[in-house]
């Protein structure tokens, strides 16, 4: 679970602009960390950007910066449910993370493997907004 | 996050109203029907966003996801 620290989002009448939820979602402060081999990535403070449908993030190597605002991870929409409300919350359900093309050959350098392909699907996101 | 598809335009319309209604119930902020214009129709616009994100694993690919840091 990524705290969600800041940002704003529009919804859009879906099929009437694409996409249809548009915005600015930050994550400062949290993140994920990879780690094979005696080697860690740390991918922290994501911002999404689901205009573009691209996810940024700072990334660490063994502790040390290696890049700022790096496209980590493509998003894929299309499978993206309609909004819905729950309690004190709204919820877009549906969107594919994806590995970025950027982000898969570096991976690969870094852990000396080829496992991970551009593209390649990391999981399913939900995004759970409060409204109170 | 792209569109969705949806063909039917009844289906459009009644997304869109229980879209806008369970909005409104939520206390978010409503946009103004504009449907007239050529402009996209926003349903409903929220700033100062708090909340979480999650993201479940799906595949073998991501067995390297190892640790949420927080």
């Amino acid at each position: 679970m990524l705290p969600i620290s800041a940002g704003n989002v529009t919804y859009l009448k879906p099929g009437t602009v694409s996409p249809y939820v548009q915005g600015n979602i930050q994550h400062v402060g949290s993140g994920l960390s990879l780690s094979a081999g005696g080697t860690e990535v740390e991918l922290t403070d994501f911002e999404i950007d689901p205009g573009t449908s691209k996810l940024y993030g700072n990334v660490a190597i063994n502790n040390e910066p290696a890049a700022d605002h790096a496209l980590l991870f493509q998003l894929d929409g299309s499978t993206l449910k309609p909004l819905r409300a729950a309690k004190k919350t709204a919820i877009l359900q549906g969107t594919k993370v994806e590995v970025s093309k950027d982000a898969a050959p570096l991976l690969n350098k870094t852990f000396k493997t080829d496992a991970v392909k551009p593209l390649q699907l990391v999981g399913i996101a939900t995004i759970t907004i409060n409204t109170k | 996050m792209q569109h969705l598809t949806t063909k039917n335009p009844t289906s459009k319309r009644l997304l869109a109203g229980a879209a806008t209604a369970t909005l409104l119930a939520f206390g978010l902020t409503a946009c103004s029907d504009d449907s007239a214009s050529s402009k996209p129709k926003r349903i409903a616009q929220i700033d100062h966003l708090t909340g979480r994100t999650t993201a479940v694993n799906s595949t073998r690919g991501s067995s390297m996801l190892s640790r949420v840091l927080s």
